[in-house]
């Protein structure tokens, strides 16, 4: 479940990355339009992807409703760190999903 | 008046008026998902379940010893999350439920404590019987309407997804917290207010029963349910027959690995008693309770309820997304997670009506902010009083059970009286933070004073995850109250520094 | 607040209150009434959908654009749906 959690932050940071105001603040300018689509991409392949794992280990029903309380945890951590240590959100967003898998794969 | 304006306006008011009912509901709903971890950690003499010794019969006995006359034994046999049988009756005069606890490896009938069934009654009728019942259910639609009127008042829902400026003015600050964990936990408050209500619909919807069963509900539930009943015959029951053996057909009827829930054993006194074993609650979403009926005198199987037809297996899945009781110790974990969210955003609203008239001299701000103290910081305090008690009260204490619910209310009176003598001020949430702190910190260090099975120590050797959780839990609680309370201090004494950092904000 | 918009508040108040359940509740009975089921599942699932109307129904009238309109409207869509639904005696019942 680390790594359904770790792909929904991964997500939801590049889905954050891709507004304006979290950019200019993390990286000082504005995103470029294609970057915003990029990044869009990527924010709904790794949902997908963790929504499709998390199926995969538990089946469909539980599979939605872990996913779903994940993807919402993952949003509430990442809003925490933007607020008060900006500067780990995005590391932290990358290492995650590495972790996640790692366990996944040794379990 | 635009859309938006009015929304506005319904949002502010619904959300303030149901603001304290619904952070106790909340409150415990979120402290209920833990309900029977919490009954375990308030029983410290239970020894580790190793093996079932104990059986359907002997609980029997100890029902009968107690209440020979009941209209109803109840009883459930261990789990993995209560491992211990519980036990109880419907007294002969339809007074409130009875029940205790029976050790599953020594027989010997526990000290009795409302547990953590206190707090999921407090969550779906505040305690308060039928009348409750239906209090809840409409702080569960305002809620709803709470929900559905801010999203449509959100202006940036989309910009502002992550925005959180916790060093910004008060009011933007606060805000900003409301406004993002309204957003980012919205499919579980929608969710979980929307099936909390569905759960009670046919106290709260009788339209369908009016017009299709003319009003008589026993007719409709005996029909969605597939249930099965008996008249009383007025002639003396048989002696039972062994409810084990009866426990190993019902398990062969079902053909799976089902286990047994709840075992009922109808009008015991009279010739046609009945016992009646119900599934499990098991790790699957729907709440699953299909019954095996016996005759009581004969053993003979009597009726194999059906599965479940598509109008109650819904109810039964909406009931089960609600209940938290599916899946394992992670899923519980985020409900009670989310659900703090839950009680933070609503904190959060009150903080910004709060914030938003204090400059003003708004009339009602002082009375917001006392009940503020009083519910928001009364409760929690309460709740730490009630599971200090159960550790603090004698074993063997009569009505012990009565004294604990005495415990809670006290507590809770006495942060009412102290926020009222505050007027709900900066001080008294300093204060509130302190005892709080001093509580949480109190009750694992008080465990090492108690029974053996209930130390800190003992759960930590034993590799009882989620006894440590509830004890490292209740030190981070601790932590976290005396830090915030800490905080509270500084802020007074740096004005100038917000003020510059205000500044900052918006250059 | 003058006096017309606190009649306003209140108007549209009482429909969102009564309006609102009346409404939540003469749908359920639609419901109950007129869904391809067996009878047990028409009354559950139109019961559970119970809270959706009620919500929706308070929403509006809040947000309508008129107080005259937030009230009439819900009103006669629950006479509507009313009689539809206890006028056909026999059809309810049916299992």
């Amino acid at each position: 479940m680390l790594l359904v959690f770790g792909l929904n932050l991964l997500a939801l940071a590049a889905a954050c990355l891709s507004l304006s105001r979290h950019h200019r603040d993390l990286f000082g300018s504005a995103p470029s339009e294609s970057r915003v689509r990029l990044l869009r991409i990527v924010a709904l392949m790794d949902g997908a992807l963790a929504l499709a794992y998390a199926i995969h280990v538990i089946g469909v029903e539980l599979g939605i409703v872990y996913w779903a309380c994940l993807l919402m945890i993952a949003g509430a951590a990442l809003v925490l760190l933007l607020a008060w240590r900006p500067r780990w959100a995005l590391p932290t967003a990358a290492a995650m999903p590495v972790v996640g898998g790692v366990l996944a794969v040794l379990g | 008046m635009s859309l938006r304006q009015s929304m506005s306006g319904l949002h502010t008011w619904a959300g303030l008026l149901v603001s304290w009912i619904l952070f106790v509901v909340l409150f415990s709903g979120t402290v209920a998902v833990f309900d029977k971890e919490l009954t375990r950690w308030m029983i410290p003499q239970l020894h580790k379940l190793e093996q079932v010794k104990v059986g359907a019969d002997p609980v029997r006995e100890l029902i009968v010893e107690r209440a020979p006359k009941a209209h109803g034994y109840w009883m459930h046999p261990p789990t993995e999350r209560m491992p211990y049988w519980t036990a109880g009756w419907e007294p002969a005069d339809f007074s409130e439920f009875q029940s205790f606890l029976v050790d599953a490896q020594s027989g010997e009938v526990l000290p009795k404590t409302v547990g953590g069934n206190f707090f999921l009654e407090l969550h779906y009728e505040l305690h308060g019987g039928l009348l409750g019942l239906y209090v809840v259910g409409v702080a569960g639609v305002f809620m709803l309407v709470a929900l559905v009127s801010g999203v449509i008042v959100h202006r940036r829902i989309f910009k502002d997804f992550f925005t959180l400026r916790p060093k910004a003015a008060r009011q933007r600050a606060w805000l900003d917290a409301h406004n993002v964990l309204g957003v980012l936990g919205l499919p579980f408050h929608l969710l979980m207010a929307y099936t909390g209500l569905a759960i009670f619909i046919t106290f709260y919807m009788t339209a369908g029963i009016k017009v299709a069963y003319k009003s008589d509900m026993e007719h409709f539930f005996h029909d969605v349910q597939g249930a099965f009943e008996r008249e009383e015959l007025g002639k003396p029951a048989k002696a039972t027959k062994s409810i084990d053996n009866m426990i190993l057909k019902a398990r062969e009827a079902w053909g799976d690995d089902s286990q047994v829930g709840w075992i009922n054993i109808e009008h015991p006194a009279d010739a046609a008693a009945m016992v009646q074993i119900r599934k499990a609650v098991d790790k699957g979403m729907v709440n699953d309770q299909r019954t095996v009926s016996f005759d009581s005198g004969t053993g003979a199987l009597l009726h194999v309820q059906k599965p479940y037809k598509p109008g109650y297996k819904t109810y039964a899945w909406l009931t089960g997304l609600h209940m938290a009781q599916f899946g394992n110790d992670l899923l519980r974990v985020m409900y009670f997670v989310l659900g703090l969210v839950g009680c933070v955003m609503v904190f959060g609203g009150l903080q910004v009506w709060v914030s938003k008239r204090e400059a003003r001299g708004h009339r009602g701000v002082a009375l917001v902010r006392t009940l503020n103290g009083a519910v928001c910081g009364g409760l929690p305090m309460a709740s730490l009083g009630l599971l200090a008690a159960s550790r603090l009260l004698p074993a063997e204490l009569l009505q012990r059970t009565r004294w604990e619910a005495t415990v809670f209310v006290v507590i809770w009176l006495l942060a009412l009286v102290h926020a009222l003598l505050r007027r709900g001020s900066r001080a008294m949430a300093r204060e509130q933070f302190v005892a709080l702190a001093a509580l949480a910190l109190l009750l694992p260090v008080l465990s090492l004073f108690g029974p053996e099975p209930g130390r800190v120590t003992t759960h930590f050797a034993s590799g009882d995850w989620m006894m440590v959780g509830i004890d490292l839990g209740l030190l981070l609680i601790g932590g976290l109250c005396a830090f915030l309370g800490w905080r509270l201090g500084q802020e007074r004494a740096a004005p100038v520094r917000e003020r510059r950092a205000r500044n900052e904000e918006y250059a | 607040m003058s006096a017309a918009q606190a009649g306003a508040v209140a108007a549209r108040t009482l429909s969102a209150v009564v309006g609102g359940y009346a409404l939540a509740y003469t749908a359920t009975a639609f419901l109950s009434v007129y869904l391809p089921m067996s009878r047990p599942d028409r009354v559950s699932l139109a019961s559970l959908a119970c809270f959706i109307v009620w919500v929706a129904a308070i929403i509006y009238a809040f947000g309508a654009k008129s107080p005259w309109r937030a009230v009439w409207l819900p009103a006669a869509l629950s006479v509507v749906l009313g009689v539809a639904a206890f006028l056909p005696a026999t059809y309810g019942v049916r299992p």
